[in-house]
């Protein structure tokens, strides 16, 4: 059946209540209005009120409301509604959730999954565009999603829920009701952890994840027309990263470039272009290039958030000009 | 002409869908007047007129769902205002807006009267400047911006490596890349060997066939008196190419359990004229091979999972495959829905299965979609098998003959020999997705769940 991003995270949210009943809900205004963007639609009617949980609008008590749940053998899925506010529960999660296993010797664990609507291009100005998944990514403890297709909504959902980590899944407002995909009806997981390789060749590759996967694969098919041969790998998971696929991938083609709508400075780009420099030098044909959202706030002017944000046509410069190094 | 077009009405609606047009074709409307609702799955929305004029065009109609942007109407503010409209307001020209006000807060700030601009902004003599002085820009080349440096001499790391792989000598190659860099391609093509020339017409297949099987060519054969000859029908070219690609594919272990079948041919024997009278069918020793198999793949789920892409999708419903032999070749029927069903039902649905099997009725979409198979491949001579799995599952599971056979068993403590009537089971799994241990827990369920005999009817 064909299905938007956002149903499938509807679908994964609501099939894994059916399976366990120490999955809840728990968030600003998931209840009754069934979420900002109707994420948790319905769910409320279907669970009741003693599972799917309006919670007042505090970030910090939000997450530290699951983290003990989680410690008390629930399995919390918590919103925040918008990604942006986050870093209102920056402490419970990055001291609390993350390091519980660490502080107890492996006998606690912290199984809760933070729903963050994150992105761009939306023109959502300053407060209801950010792309937070850096400030995370390098937390010992905790596990980064970010899905690009319905199918990986549905699936790494699903997977984040059974996970015995706190896992951050970053859900891209943008790609919501843009991205509409046949995908099972049935429950399946999407191993976290695993990249997918979305296109192959032999000449570039982009490495990519979330919401600039969709440029990156539109100037692969342009370049493919002018002779370049690009592969374009989709990360899915920031921590752990695949780093058997990025390097199969650099090794492959010699030329890296790394796209993400997050800022270019202590993007995760960063990281994916020290992995390679270190572990894939000898196979480096170029330089290994990063374009990212300029290193500023993000604007509400089309026109501005256009000229901060990559695109197709910025992409597309960049990897023709790496192809012809 | 106004264009009216499809609002942005939320961050992350991307499409809308006309409920109902508020003005009638050609009817008049104010700007600002509600002229359409538009709905999206987020909420019902009025969208105002643009502008006065009357709605000439309708190019989106009630019930179509138009994307982002998309021209929905247009509306001519020069046709003539019936009579008993509302007057509008006048409208500001529009660059009346954009002018600035000589005063007030929407006013530029570097703009103000008496003010310099940035640019204008040099400290008074003796001051220091506020901010740090200007960095001076140092090209890493003496050239102009835009030349590009000669990189003929450059190396790149996997230049080099090819280097030493193939111990070739750059200087003979001319580089393609960015200032005649020499690319990694360029090594490639020159330790490439040149291409040989076309073959002459007749050599063509056999040269092709060569490439497809590497050294290998299977012998030919003369036919002679008394031979037959049949193509490959359509359902055996399927059949061949299925179980040649599960070859290739999965990565085939098959493990092997013996089973106690006692108190199976119990409950078989006690409801068989039982259930032949009151259902109609014969009561085999498969539908109790399902029954165990479902029981043991609701313990073991990965077993019930088929490989999509690098993904492995563990289904909930069990859709158990059953293969048939039919003249035209073997079938694989699809039970849907196995997981709730008792050993009756099962058997109720092969015996539907096989019948339609039989007479030709079966359609596609029934042998679509499994998760698991069983496969019973008859009853004499046939100890046991290693089945091919069924792609895209992981697992099959494969009986054996039921044969009377003396084997060791214990009463009251004590150690004894008894006539008992066995079976062979095998189970072909796909490593790449289960290990060992988990398909031989598996297989070990099923043999315990048939021996316990636990079947209620």
């Amino acid at each position: 059946m064909e299905v938007t991003y956002i149903k499938a995270i509807n679908d994964a949210l609501r099939l894994s209540m059916r399976q366990d009943g120490d999955v809840f809900l728990i968030g600003e205004d998931v209840g009754a209005l069934g979420g900002a963007f109707m994420a948790t639609e319905g769910l409320l009617d279907e669970f009741g009120a003693a599972r799917v949980i309006d919670s007042p609008i505090s970030e910090s008590l939000i997450v530290g409301a699951a983290v003990g749940a989680a410690v008390a053998g629930m399995r919390p899925v918590a919103e925040m509604q918008f990604a942006d506010f986050i870093s209102c529960g920056f402490d419970q999660i990055v001291n609390m959730a993350a390091s519980l296993r660490y502080r107890h010797g492996c006998k606690a664990k912290c199984p809760m999954v933070l729903r963050c609507p994150s992105g761009s291009g939306v023109r959502g100005g300053l407060f209801h565009s950010q792309n937070p998944e850096a400030w995370f990514a390098r937390v010992p403890g905790l596990k980064v999603v970010v899905p690009a297709t319905a199918f990986d909504a549905k699936g790494l959902l699903m997977s984040a829920i059974q996970d015995d980590d706190p896992v951050i899944y970053f859900e891209h407002k943008f790609l919501y009701r843009r991205v509409k995909e046949d995908i099972p009806e049935a429950s399946y997981v999407v191993p976290i952890g695993k990249a997918a390789l979305r296109r192959e060749g032999d000449d570039l590759c982009f490495i990519t994840y979330g919401s600039a996967l969709y440029p990156c694969l539109d100037a692969a098919a342009e370049l493919e027309k002018e002779g370049v041969g690009c592969e374009v790998l989709d990360l899915r998971t920031l921590l752990p990263l695949d780093k058997d696929a990025i390097l199969a991938s650099a090794k492959k083609t010699g030329k890296v470039l790394i796209v993400h709508e997050d800022r270019l400075t202590g993007g995760i780009g960063g990281e994916v272009a020290a992995i390679i420099a270190q572990e894939a030098f000898e196979y480096l044909d170029g330089p290994v290039v990063r374009l990212a959202a300029k290193d500023t706030h993000n604007a509400f002017a089309g026109p501005m958030e256009e000229y901060i944000l990559p695109n197709r046509d910025k992409v597309l410069d960049a990897a023709r000009k790496l192809a012809g190094y | 002409m106004t264009d009216v077009i499809m609002p942005q009405m939320g961050e992350s609606i991307a499409e809308g869908t006309i409920s109902v047009w508020l003005i009638d074709p050609g009817g008049w409307v104010d700007e600002n007047q509600p002229l359409v609702t538009v709905s999206t799955d987020k909420a019902d929305v009025d969208i105002p007129s643009p502008a006065s004029g009357a709605l000439t065009e309708i190019l989106a109609q009630e019930g179509a769902t138009v994307p982002i942007g998309k021209l929905i109407a247009r509306i001519d503010e020069k046709a003539a205002r019936p009579a008993g409209a509302k007057p509008q307001p006048a409208k500001p020209a529009e660059g009346k807006i954009l002018e600035p006000k000589k005063e007030g807060p929407a006013e530029p700030l570097l703009a103000k009267e008496g003010v310099p601009a940035a640019e204008e902004m040099k400290p008074a003599l003796g001051e220091k400047p506020i901010l740090s002085p200007p960095v001076e820009i140092v090209r890493d080349e003496a050239r102009p911006a835009g030349e590009v440096a000669d990189r003929s001499a450059m190396y790149s790391p996997a230049v080099m490596r090819l280097v030493v792989e193939h111990g070739i000598d750059l200087k003979g190659i001319k580089g393609t890349g960015e200032g005649g860099r020499v690319t990694k391609a360029d090594v490639l093509k020159a330790v490439e060997p040149s291409p040989p020339s076309p073959l002459p017409q007749g050599e063509r297949g056999k040269k092709e066939s060569e490439e497809t099987f590497g050294a290998y060519r299977p012998p030919v054969y003369e036919v002679e008196d008394g031979d037959t000859e049949l193509p490959f029908s359509r359902l055996r070219r399927l059949i061949a190419d299925h179980m040649v690609y599960s070859k290739r594919t999965s990565a085939h272990v098959t493990t092997f359990c013996e089973v106690d079948l006692d108190r199976v041919v119990g409950v078989r024997e006690h409801n068989k004229a039982k259930i032949k009278a009151e259902v109609g069918i014969s009561l085999t020793f498969l539908p109790f091979v399902m029954a165990a198999a479902v029981k043991a793949l609701k313990e073991y789920p990965l077993m019930n999972s088929v490989v999509q892409g690098d993904t492995i999708l563990t289904k909930y419903g069990i859709n158990m495959g059953v293969a048939v032999d039919s003249e035209r070749g073997l079938m694989v029927p699809v039970i849907r829905g196995a997981e709730g069903m008792s050993l009756i039902e099962l058997a109720k649905a092969v015996n539907e299965m096989s019948i339609k099997v039989r007479d030709r009725k079966i359609a596609p979409e029934e042998m679509a979609g499994g998760t698991f198979t069983v496969t019973n491949p008859g009853r004499k001579g046939n100890l046991f098998g290693t089945p091919i799995i069924s792609q895209p599952q992981v697992g099959i599971l494969r009986m054996g003959e039921v044969v009377k056979r003396a084997v060791v068993v214990e009463a009251d403590g004590e150690d004894a020999i008894a006539v008992r009537p066995m079976m062979y089971l095998s189970l072909s799994y796909d490593h790449r997705v289960v290990d060992g241990l988990t398909a031989n827990e598996f297989l070990h369920r099923i043999k315990e769940h048939l021996e316990e005999g636990d079947y209620p009817l």
